[in-house]
């Protein structure tokens, strides 16, 4: 059923002033909608890379970012260098070496969590922006996960259900 | 009535009214009221005008005049389904001004109808739901609910991994979420599309509205709380006092359908935050949700996300038997 047009006026439009977004390359059959990812570089306060990053320093040096603790996977399985590009320091990399920008790290992730990717693109993972109607902004995966150390903590709920005081008479 | 709260002068009972105004009391019932209120206010304006300048003393300044003025007016209206355009922004302006004369703060009360080619669907993804409850919190602050009983649209029960009765989930945790071993299932009121509430409501004052959101009138409420009676999810919940929300806290944002103060003795729900869902936004509870596992959309839309859940997901509702075809989804990842 196509939607009516009485339906354009309503927008997501004027809550996503200001989010810096960028539309997300449909890959997957069974998604034709375009959508938007938030940006991800505006995040990073030591972006560009390269300033530091100049010549020959190793992927493995940790000094610059002593407050990355890298707990993905195990260290048999990823090193800094699995998603960080070597060659241009501005942008990630695919397993295979070919440079991935930091706004579409969905694309890194998506090379071993494909169902979340999926899911993801569909709409059943990860949080939306804006509202119901269109456009269709969604929060990138590092805004929710740390790409360093995945897991998610428990914590306490945000509300407590106090049973109704009983009346003593 | 509830809510009418006219303490001096004591309004006229029916039988003091003029001969002619008894006549047409005893005209169709759906004029009755109209007639009420028109010889009430006929009197109000003519013979009553002395009999109020006496009794005026009692009332202390113009305000608590407008007030008593406002709030008999409001008596007298109609459901707001019959109502015309002109009724309905007349009575959102009554209730903004008595809102304003009684808390000092200025709401915006809408009536925004059901936007065309709608039809709001619900999922909750039972994989992602971490027990969090940010979703009570935001929607108790997002739709005015009594603080003073501490009630709640939502629920989350925390259940046994395999298991799936509801009636051994604990709704009351307090503890680090989530617990190993167990999900956590959120119910609220799921918008039926054949909502046994609406069929056992006496005087019509609960309805589904086009876009498949039940509401209630809360002026037309008489409070019998059949409808908590039929409801087979337990999402009604009823004001047994009047319900109690510091001004400072009272979301201004109001819809006359949905989150505007409501009173004693009067049924109320989730209305998937009609305030907010008519004008795109989310529901408070799905924009909460750290975790995304509230998924919120037009089932009307082929492009939306609740489309691709139920397109793409096995997907489950509770008591599908009954046959109230909620329009709320649980799935798994």
């Amino acid at each position: 059923m196509a939607v009516t047009p009485a339906l354009d006026l309503i927008s997501s439009e004027a809550r996503l002033r200001g989010v810096r977004r960028v539309p997300v390359a449909g890959t997957e059959k069974d998604t034709d909608g375009v959508f938007f990812v938030t940006a991800r570089k505006p995040e990073l306060w030591q972006y560009p890379c390269s300033e530091c990053h100049g010549g020959e320093s190793s992927p493995e040096g940790v000094r610059g970012h002593a407050s990355i603790r890298l707990d993905h996977a195990g260290e048999q399985t990823m090193t800094c260098a699995t998603c960080h590009s070597t060659e241009g320091r501005n942008s990630l990399s695919s397993l295979q070496g070919h440079e991935i920008g930091f706004d579409q790290s969905h694309e890194v992730c998506a090379q071993c969590h494909m169902q979340q990717e999926r899911d993801w693109r569909g709409g059943s993972h990860g949080k939306r922006l804006g509202g119901w109607a269109d456009p269709r902004v969604v929060l990138g995966c590092p805004a929710c996960h740390d790409p360093h150390r995945p897991r998610l903590e428990p914590r306490w709920p945000s509300y407590a259900n106090r049973p109704l005081p009983t009346p003593l008479h | 009535m509830f809510g009418f709260k006219l303490e001096k002068p004591q309004p006229e009972s029916p039988a003091e009214l003029p001969p002619a105004s008894q006549e047409e009391l005893s005209a169709s019932g759906s004029q009755r009221r109209w007639a009420l209120g028109t010889a009430v206010k006929g009197m109000l304006g003519a013979t009553g005008a002395a009999t109020l300048a006496g009794a005026c003393t009692t009332l202390a300044d113009s305000k608590s005049r407008e007030q008593a003025k406002l709030e008999w007016e409001e008596h007298f209206k109609g459901n707001f389904r019959l109502m015309t355009k002109k009724e309905k922004q007349e009575t959102l302006n009554r209730l903004t001004r008595l809102h304003r004369i009684k808390h000092r703060q200025q709401v915006r009360i809408s009536g925004t109808p059901a936007p065309p080619g709608v039809l709001y669907g619900y999922a909750f993804n039972l994989s992602k739901c971490r027990g969090y409850l940010d979703c009570i919190k935001a929607c108790i602050a997002e739709n005015n609910q009594d603080r003073k009983s501490g009630m709640a649209y939502i629920k989350v029960f925390e259940l046994e991994k395999g298991s799936m009765n509801l009636e051994s989930g604990n709704a009351d945790f307090f503890h680090k979420v989530p617990v190993s071993g167990n999900f956590y299932l959120g119910t609220q009121c799921f918008q039926c599309e054949n909502p046994p509430c609406v069929k056992v409501c006496p005087v019509q004052a609960t309805w589904k509205e086009p876009d498949g959101i039940v509401v209630i009138d809360y002026d037309w409420c008489i409070g019998c709380r059949y409808c908590a009676a039929a409801c087979p999810y337990f999402a009604r919940r009823f004001n047994w006092h009047d319900p109690e929300v510091p001004t400072a806290e009272i979301n201004p944002v109001q819809h006359y359908l949905g989150n505007r103060m409501r009173k004693q003795g009067v049924m109320e729900k989730c209305t998937f935050c009609i305030q907010r869902t008519r004008e795109g936004r989310l529901p408070a509870c799905a924009e909460a949700c750290p975790t995304g596992a509230r998924v919120f959309g037009n089932l009307l839309d082929p492009d939306s996300e609740i489309r691709w859940v139920l397109a793409n997901k096995k997907v489950f509702r509770l008591k599908e038997d009954l046959g109230t075809e909620p329009k709320f989804w649980y799935f798994m990842d």
